[in-house]
């Protein structure tokens, strides 16, 4: 905890105390003045803390933390996923270090996922760790999840009115979860309404700052935690057809494309990282049971992200291979899963020609394959 | 649901707005407020209003028999005392009964005898030693005569259960309580403005404050809801001294800003509750102390144990023996452990001690003095009254006189500002620095208002948002 919140409890103590007695006045008038009042010190408290780089921590602060250590311990070319659980469970950033070592390749592979987290959540952590590390990635690649494209305010599904959910929606992230609300990102009137509403008071509690100064903690200071989290008992039982019938099907994609918020925003954070000079920016999802989920990311492959490095999980032999008890729930690898994936990873990424080498100068020293 | 969550306010909203706009009636007002109480109470666990049914229904229908009957006549008595037993039980059975087992297995144990006791796990009620005094209370006034015996159970209910000082007090008494629900109610400006300043003080202290101090309280001393886990090794005596520091804090700031919050909800529904801490760290006595802290306790404990012990009316041993069971007992009514039995007999004997050296000696020191030993004794005192266990207890004590072997963990040294919040709070509340509230400046409505919109600002930026739960709670 920063020593600002000794100064601000003072403050508030003092405060408490000289508010006896309410002077009276036109209610307008009254109302206009504590507008003011708490409209103004919501803005210099922002700034303030800002500063100070004091804020509301979450586990993400602590992955990025765990990823700045693990990018300073060597200069060589970086491989960030960007993802949420299903890679958090999938990507053994350690263990595809080592087998792209022993194919030749010097790429150091980060994972920074996170349960739960949108596009916009990752990509600001992104951002935070090419500040703080001061390293840009020679390869970015972001999970695309059909979950996450349909409904823009999944969070809420899985947290609300937490210390993460409130962090996460400032300005951008509630813009870009109302755009795609606005066009229909949601499940059903009723979720519609209900995700409105749950954006709606993030943003507000967001806004006027709720809990920024209760921690009173620096990012840096939170711990690290690590993207990969390796799971080693399954959390539900899982039939033994339903997964060789899931794991085997193939059905046609519905979707050439996502939803337009997804479209845009996926454009945007990608010239955003090509602009910071991030080399390559590719697309990929673990692999689940669900055929229609996998089927989704394929149809994406196949239209709106060709032309980049995109990896479905549709592979026969990867989904033969993961038929076994290796999995933590439908949709999340075991760590034996998770070694089943990363070696697969491992051998499309040596075989893609994104890591052959680049002309000097470049970070990373990786070219365009 | 406790008073800095948002569901509560969702709850009090418009429980207010029926209580005034919708409600004219007293007797439908008194069932509204009953019926948010059941809802209040029952959000814990529905189970546990089963149990203060129970405690109500037993309270009520044994001061009217009592009632019957002349104020000495044995039967009375009997009623009396059979309510008192019945109190004492259900205390005894759901906050005591794995504590007596335990100690006796031991004491036996020691001795080398065996025994073994079944062992039940029972979920502690919700502030039950608050409402069981209440109880209490209010049948040992109607068996005195203090007040007439309340037929109509849903008054009695009401007492008992009246939502705001439910779960930790403060411990309100029937002839303050009584007299009240008939009174017809007004809804006015002065009303919500001293409910409001009332709440609005104790938020900050609760959530501005205390909350953020736990997490340099807890890491040290341990989880208080999850024994066995503090690790005092780690930690250097610096980080032993600040986090005993940060605990004196913690736990003003939270049991005086939930006593606060409830004083002024109640004020918002007409109701008026005493207040139960005044400043009690600038106390210069260990006796002036009690006078200042819990004040609904230590005077019920005063009226209900001391007086009828005895008080001071039969010789100064007498009365030191008083003091020391009357706070051996307090000590024991805020927890089920001996560590809390220690916290109640060092008051006892400090209060003995104050009693024998400075009221009856008749010695004099200096204020300062007095409110630095005072003080300290205090701080110290607050150990048994944290710590797991004895060891932790005399490790931590150990820390302050350094003489322990310390581990590298320390605080950050701000945690050693307690002591300036604690003295802002009392310099504001008690010294002439109060009278910048009534500042020409402040009479004006725009600078008035406009310094609320940001002190709410700032509120709501120290508002934890991982809620702690009060500290009384428990007890």
């Amino acid at each position: 905890m920063h020593p600002i919140f000794l100064a601000l409890a003072l403050l508030a103590l003092f405060g408490v105390h000289l508010a006896r007695v309410p002077a009276r006045g036109g209610l307008a008038g009254v109302s206009a003045a504590f507008l003011t009042g708490l409209v103004a010190t919501a803005l210099l408290l922002r700034l303030a803390l800002g500063g100070l780089g004091v804020g509301r921590t979450t586990d993400f602060d602590r992955v990025v933390n765990a990823a700045v250590a693990a990018a300073q311990d060597e200069d060589t070319p970086l491989i960030l996923f960007a993802g949420a659980s299903y890679s958090r469970n999938a990507i053994d950033d350690a263990r595809l270090t080592r087998q792209l070592k022993a194919r030749g390749h010097p790429h150091r592979v980060i994972n920074l996922s996170l349960e739960a987290a949108s596009m916009m959540e990752r990509a600001a952590h992104l951002e935070q760790f090419m500040d703080r590390s001061g390293r840009v990635p020679d390869i970015v690649f972001i999970e695309v999840a059909r979950d996450f494209d349909l409904r823009v305010a999944q969070f809420f599904g899985n947290s609300k009115f937490s210390v993460r959910g409130i962090e996460q929606f400032g300005p951008k992230v509630s813009f870009w979860t109302a755009r795609g609300l606005l066009g229909g990102a949601c499940q059903g009137m009723t979720g519609c309404v209900k995700d409105g509403a749950f954006l709606a008071a993030h943003s507000g509690l967001n806004l006027l700052n709720v809990g920024l100064a209760a921690r009173g903690e620096r990012a840096e200071a939170a711990g690290r935690l690590d993207g990969y989290d390796p799971q080693t008992e399954p959390r539900e039982e899982i039939d033994l057809m339903d997964r060789a019938i899931g794991l085997s099907a193939r059905p046609e994609a519905r979707e050439r494309s996502a939803p337009d918020w997804a479209r845009a925003y996926r454009l945007a954070w990608r010239t955003r990282l090509e602009e910071r000079g991030v080399r390559t920016v590719g697309y990929y999802f673990p692999p689940v049971i669900d055929p229609a989920r996998r089927a989704y990311v394929s149809g994406l492959c196949d239209a709106e992200l060709d032309g980049s490095a995109c990896f479905a999980p549709q592979d026969a032999a990867l989904l033969r291979a993961l038929d076994a008890e290796v999995w933590f729930d439908a949709a999340h690898l075991l760590d034996p899963g998770a070694a089943v994936y990363t070696s697969w990873l491992a051998a499309r990424l040596a075989e893609s020609g994104l890591l052959s080498p680049g002309p000097a100068g470049q970070d990373g020293g990786t070219g365009p394959p | 649901m406790i008073f800095t969550e948002p569901v509560f306010l969702a709850f009090l909203a418009p429980l207010f707005l029926t209580y005034w706009f919708v409600l004219k009636g007293r007797e439908s007002r008194l069932g509204l407020l009953l019926a948010a109480s059941a809802i209040f109470y029952g959000w814990w666990d529905w189970r546990f209003l089963f149990l203060i049914g129970l405690v109500i229904g037993v309270s009520w229908w044994v001061a009217i028999r009592a009632s019957h009957f002349p104020k000495a006549h044995p039967v009375r008595r009997f009623w009396l005392t059979a309510a008192i037993v019945i109190n004492l039980t259900v205390l005894a059975v759901f906050k005591y009964f794995g504590f007596f087992t335990e100690s006796t297995a031991a004491a036996l144990g020691a001795m080398g005898l065996k025994a073994s006791f079944p062992v039940i796990n029972i979920l502690l009620p919700v502030g039950i030693s608050f409402y069981i005094f209440q109880a209490i209370s209010y049948v040992v006034d109607t068996a005195r005569g203090h007040i007439p015996a309340e037929k109509r159970l849903r008054r009695v209910a009401l007492y008992i259960a009246f939502f705001p000082q439910l779960v930790a007090g403060p411990i309100v008494r029937a002839a303050s309580f009584f007299p009240q629900m008939e009174k017809t109610k007004r809804l006015s400006g002065a009303l919500i403005a001293s409910g409001g300043r009332a709440f609005l003080i104790g938020f900050a202290y609760k959530a501005g404050i205390a909350d953020n101090l736990a997490p340099f309280v807890d890491p040290v001393y341990g989880d208080a809801l999850a024994p066995g886990d503090a690790n005092l090794e780690a930690w250097s005596n610096s980080a032993l001294i600040a986090a005993t520091l940060a605990f004196a804090g913690q736990i003003y700031f939270d049991f005086a800003g939930y006593s606060l919050m409830a004083i002024g909800v109640a004020r918002w529904f007409g109701y008026y509750i005493p207040k139960n801490f005044d400043y009690p760290y600038s106390a210069l006595s260990v006796t002036e102390f009690w006078r200042r802290w819990h004040i609904s306790l230590s005077t019920w404990l005063r009226d209900y144990l001391y007086i009828p012990l005895g008080g001071n009316r039969a010789g100064q041993w007498m009365t030191y023996r008083n003091l020391m069971v009357t706070m051996v007992l307090g000590g024991l009514w805020h927890g089920a452990a001996w560590t809390f039995i220690a916290w109640g007999a060092l008051h006892g004997a400090a209060l003995a001690f104050h009693r024998a050296v400075f009221i009856a000696g008749g010695r004099r020191i200096g204020a300062a003095l007095a409110l630095i030993a005072t003080q300290c004794f205090i701080l110290l005192s607050w150990v048994p009254f944290r710590a797991e266990d004895f060891g932790d207890m005399v490790t931590i004590w150990a820390a302050f006189t350094g003489l322990r072997v310390a581990g590298p963990e320390t605080l950050p040294w701000f945690v050693w500002g307690v002591p300036l919040l604690i003295a802002l709070d009392a310099a504001m509340g008690r010294s002439g620095l109060s009278r910048l509230s009534r500042a020409p400046v402040l009479r004006e409505p725009a600078i008035w208002w406009a310094g609320l919109g940001a002190l709410t600002a700032l509120l709501l930026a120290l508002y934890p948002l991982e809620a702690a739960p009060f500290v009384y709670f428990r007890f």
